[in-house]
């Protein structure tokens, strides 16, 4: 179990992670988003022991991982630019990860360079940045790690490789309880991908909760009211609904609420609509509702 | 699906070696390339030495009077001096290359964050992380060095060639290039882990290790100029203490002379040369890189990850190097064109400007342009501070050094030298400039030994803080570099050492622009040589005529050439001569006379800068009068008791001491007109005269001369001697045979 208690991680006078906490359970997949500059790939490198803390601490299975060759062991790190040694190719890079992470199977190794069809021998830098990713995550996967930390895994991926690498990962989560950490700006990607999720913005963890039970608290729902309705019912409407956002179009409102389908319908329906629907929200539309809650406007940027 | 998990204690030990072996292979090429360039050139050079010399060091035909075993060990050596040739510059810059391209190889991942995410999320701390790299690059470079030394022993071993002290000379050689070896890797690696990108490694490697030796020639230039009777007080391993590459260098210009135990048919004993450490450099690079190795280790291990193309890594060095920097380069600046100009506005103005520019310019490297100048210029202003601060010390006698007298009572004893005395002004001065007021003494087997005068009693330290007072006087202060209008190559040059009854010494070098007004100084000297310490020292003080060995006779036939010879004399011409001369020291004039050298007839051009240029007049003879060399049995008593206090008793009995001739001066008329006498059938001169484009002599033949004439006023032949080789009324046109015996002229 990864243990993240009250953290910070400064860089000068930028405070990148600001005391934040939140907890990691074995075995799942967990979906790290947030908006640029978040602190999302400085959080995965504390968790692999590069960045030592500034406050607060980091526990993997009770250890902390700076300077920590056991826990680092069962922790493998892909960052967004996978770094080759020059003039290297698969294989060499197979060498340093077979001498330094003692879970390293060569079969695995083999099983997955024919999965993915890379050729041992070809030199990474000659490589697509695609193939330069896969080549990251077969040094990785062959580690066997405990914990795999992924930064912006799917860029450059096709789709039929992004399918593979979930496969996999899926695969070895379901036979190893592997946990797996994967922080994207891709968000459909982690939706059907991720059990987990948690939002970082600003160097602080907006949410972090299992994603069905995010789905199934947060609805969008559209009504008609006629007549429209007046301020004092908007106003009860939302303590009523703990709405995230909320646009009023002369008799039609739309919102998006922190609240379960079943509780906003029987809620609208006290107001009797004309008409009324509700949706589950789709990962990216929690994303920027949730963004926007805290300030990170979309109007504002695009204006 | 195998997998082969460790256990964790297995893992922590093995961190070290798994990334030791990873490092090889890693650096493989490299090593590969070094390792056969040292084992394949080494004994490649040493054998195609011992065959390229092998005819003529065994055609004993060419060593008539050697023994055998001497021409052995002279080609040893020729086999040798070639090996170390070759180690200095094909060895030597090969390794260094080698090991900055290894370091770059192996721990450049720290200067870039793509890399450091990488390695340091690996399962292995910082420290084995770093050593494992760090052992594998001096393996690397060393072994091959120990393999190379062994097959150039082995090489000679086959052919019998018996290299110098062999077993120690080469082992030892190879001992030093280790440690030097060991000293730059850590060097290096030091100035990789500090810096946050490879430029700044590289700058601030290449700042200390030239920046260095460059702050304390410059500083020590510095109190040159200022200080009056400044002696360096730096020892020479300091320009090198924090310059490994440089120290490895002159690890192979140092030489030791040894006895290698083979002896000459004489019986004298063969020395060699050999490269090396001083027992107290071996104890500094040994302690320094082991220090510096623990720092780097310590600063790797708290060195932060994001440091990593952070040129923020280390600011304490960052500071420390740029101040170095500037200082260097603003006094040094300050030396070079306050030298030109002799002024020193242009001194002051320079250390600021020199100072500010490398400042400027380390900054803009650094912080890759004007970004946070302003925040870098309160540093640069302390920098100047010290720099001032520094100058005005100098300015106001360094803190005491100029007035610096001991005490008489403080005072064990005195010794001096006067290396060169110019202007002669003097018989004192004349006297004290040809023995320069030292014991040239040879003793053993090649041994040699210069000794000053020095004083043990007080009446005579008296004398010689007398004149080291007469000379201060000459210095008041305040003291500025440049602009006194003296030119350092015309003043005398006098030396002086205490040693004060704490044990220190006290040692003074001045040059001292003296002039005919200068009685003080010349009473000074003149009663120094009156001690009978300094008489023991001076054999002048106990010669006769029969110390006259001859007189070297030199004549210039032209402004840049000369010939020269010795002219035997009777025993009785030998005392005329020394009577003579002794007379003329008493009552020749020796008053200054700017323009005239007496050792050599000259004319003096006056330039509008108040430089004076002397130039050889062709045709005038000089005179030098030789000495015999004195052995042991040759000198009186107390002499005899003096060399058994410097050399011992054993050594004393084998001494010889050498005797400086006398270059008799113009002033000494009397003698140079009986040497003029005694010598007026030495030799025909004659060269060719551009002017006439014919051979032509200034001393007539006796065929061409009237006998009359010769040698009854000597002045003549000195009168003009320019006249000699351009008129042709007074030079004679000779008829001579050359040596293919065809006449010419």
């Amino acid at each position: 179990m990864i243990e993240i208690l009250e953290y910070t991680k400064r860089f000068d006078n930028v405070v990148a992670l600001n005391q934040i906490s939140f907890q990691i359970q074995e075995g799942c997949i967990f979906g790290l988003v947030g908006s640029n500059g978040a602190g999302k790939s400085t959080l995965l490198r504390s968790l692999c022991g590069v960045y030592a803390a500034d406050g607060g601490e980091i526990r993997i299975d009770g250890e902390t991982p700076y300077e920590n060759p056991r826990v680092k062991d069962r922790v493998v790190f892909v960052p967004d630019f996978p770094y080759y040694l020059p003039q290297s190719n698969l294989r060499t890079m197979a060498d340093l990860y077979r001498r330094v992470y003692s879970g390293w199977s060569k079969d695995e190794f083999q099983r997955l360079c024919s999965l993915f069809g890379l050729n041992q021998k070809m030199k990474l830098h000659n490589m697509s940045k695609g193939m330069q990713r896969q080549a990251a995550l077969i040094c990785a996967l062959a580690a066997q790690p405990k914990y795999l930390l992924l930064d912006e895994v799917f860029d450059g991926l096709d789709p039929v490789m992004r399918q593979l690498l979930k496969r996999i990962v899926s695969d070895q989560v379901a036979e190893r309880n592997m946990t797996v950490i994967i922080a994207s700006h891709n968000l459909r990607e982690l939706e059907d991908f991720c059990d987990h999720v948690g939002l970082i913005h600003q160097g602080g963890v907006v949410f972090e909760q299992e994603l069905d039970t995010l789905k199934l608290g947060i609805h969008k729902a559209q009504a008609v009211f006629q007549p429209p309705l007046e301020q004092q019912q908007l106003q009860w409407l939302r303590e009523q609904l703990n709405i995230v956002k909320l646009d009023t179009s002369g008799s039609m409102i739309s919102l998006v609420a922190r609240k379960d389908e079943e509780t906003v319908e029987q809620v609208l329906s006290e107001l009797h609509p004309v008409f009324s629907e509700t949706l589950p929200l789709s990962l990216e539309e929690v994303f920027i509702s949730e963004m926007e809650a805290v300030g990170y406007d979309l109007d504002k940027i695009l204006s | 699906m195998t997998s082969t998990r460790s256990s964790r204690d297995e893992r922590k030990n093995g961190a070290f070696r798994r990334v030791f072996w990873w490092q090889l292979r890693n650096n493989r090429v490299f090593a590969v390339f070094f390792g056969l360039w040292t084992i394949i050139s080494m004994p490649i050079v040493t054998l195609s030495t011992i065959l390229g010399n092998q005819t003529y060091y065994t055609d004993m035909t060419n060593w008539e009077g050697y023994t055998s075993e001497a021409v052995a060990q002279l080609y040893g050596q020729a086999v040798y001096y070639s090996l170390l040739a070759f180690l200095r510059t094909g060895v030597f810059l090969v390794l260094l290359l080698y090991l900055v391209v290894y370091c770059c190889n192996s721990f450049g991942y720290m200067h870039t964050r793509r890399s450091v995410d990488l390695f340091h999320a690996l399962p292995v701390r910082r420290r084995p992380l770093l050593l494992g790299g760090y052992v594998a690059g001096l393996l690397t470079s060393i072994v091959p060095l120990a393999i190379g030394f062994g097959l150039c022993q082995l090489v000679c071993h086959v052919y019998s060639v018996p290299l110098p002290n062999a077993a120690l000379s080469l082992w030892a050689l190879f001992g030093c290039c280790a440690l030097m070896t060991f000293a730059c890797l850590t060097f290096i690696l030091f100035f990789m882990v500090t810096a946050g990108t490879l430029l700044d490694a590289a700058v601030s490697l290449v700042a200390t290790a030239v920046g260095w030796p460059l702050l304390w020639d410059v500083l020590n230039a510095t109190m040159n100029q200022f200080l009056p009777g400044y002696v360096s007080v730096i020892p020479d391993a300091f320009y090198t203490a924090l310059c490994p590459f440089g120290a490895f260098y002159e690890l192979f210009s140092t030489n030791y002379t040894i006895m290698t135990g083979v002896y000459y048919a004489d019986g004298s004993s063969i020395t060699a040369e050999l490269p090396g450490l001083g027992l107290g450099s071996i104890l500094w690079w040994a302690l320094f890189t082991v220090a510096l190795l623990l720092v780097t280790v310590w600063y790797y291990g708290r060195r932060k990850s994001e440091h990593a193309e952070n040129s923020f890594c280390a600011p304490v060095l960052r500071g420390a190097v740029r101040f170095l920097l500037s200082v260097a380069v603003g006094l040094g600046l300050a030396n070079i064109l306050g030298d030109m100009t002799d002024s020193n506005r242009v001194y002051f103005i320079s250390v600021v400007v020199g100072s500010l520019g490398a400042y400027i310019l380390i900054q803009l490297v650094w912080a890759r342009g004007f970004r946070k100048f302003w925040r870098a210029v309160p540093a640069y202003l302390l920098t100047l501070a010290a720099c001032v601060g520094f100058l005005y010390c100098l300015y106001t006698g360094g803190l005491g050094y100029v007035t610096r007298v001991p005490a008489q009572d403080n005072v064990v004893s005195v010794s001096f030298y006067l290396p060169g005395l110019a202007g002669d002004n003097s018989k004192e001065c004349y006297l004290a400039s040809q023995s320069e007021g030292a014991l040239d003494v040879s003793y053993g087997d090649y041994n040699w030994g210069y000794f000053t005068v020095e004083f043990a009693d007080a009446d005579e330290q008296s004398t010689v803080l007398a004149l080291h007072q007469a000379i201060l006087e000459k210095f008041p202060g305040p003291y500025l570099p440049f602009g006194d209008g003296t030119n350092q190559y015309s003043l005398s040059s006098i030396s002086v050492t205490y040693t004060l009854a704490n044990g220190s010494t006290l040692e003074r070098s001045y040059y001292v622009p003296l002039y005919e007004d200068d009685e003080e100084i010349f009473s000074c000297i003149a009663a120094i040589q009156k001690c009978d310490t300094y008489q023991l020292y001076d054999t002048f003080y106990s010669m006769d005529g029969s110390s006259v060995s001859g007189v070297y006779v030199s004549q210039y036939t032209s402004e840049y050439d000369y010939d020269a010879s010795n002219y035997d004399l009777t025993d009785e011409q030998k005392e005329q001569v020394w009577n003579t001369f002794l007379e003329d020291l008493d009552s020749a004039d020796f008053s200054y006379d700017e323009g005239r050298d007496d050792y050599i007839i000259q004319t003096a051009s006056e330039y509008a800068d108040g430089y004076v240029v002397l130039e050889s007049l062709a045709g005038e003879r000089t005179y030098t009068i030789g000495t015999n060399t004195l052995k042991y049995a040759d000198l009186n008593a107390e002499q005899q008791a003096l060399l058994v206090r410097l050399l011992g008793e054993a050594d004393a009995a084998t001494a010889e001491v050498y005797n400086y001739g006398f270059t008799v001066p113009e002033c000494c008329e009397k003698t140079r007109a009986l040497l003029d006498e005694l010598t007026k059938d030495y030799g025909e001169y004659y060269w060719y005269d551009e002017d006439s484009g014919e051979y032509v002599t200034a001393i007539p033949t006796e065929e061409e001369t009237d006998p009359a004439d010769s040698g009854t006023d000597p002045a003549d032949s000195s009168t003009d001697p320019a006249d000699a080789s351009t008129d042709e009324g007074s030079a004679i046109v000779t008829a001579f045979d050359t040596a293919d015996g065809s006449a010419v002229g």
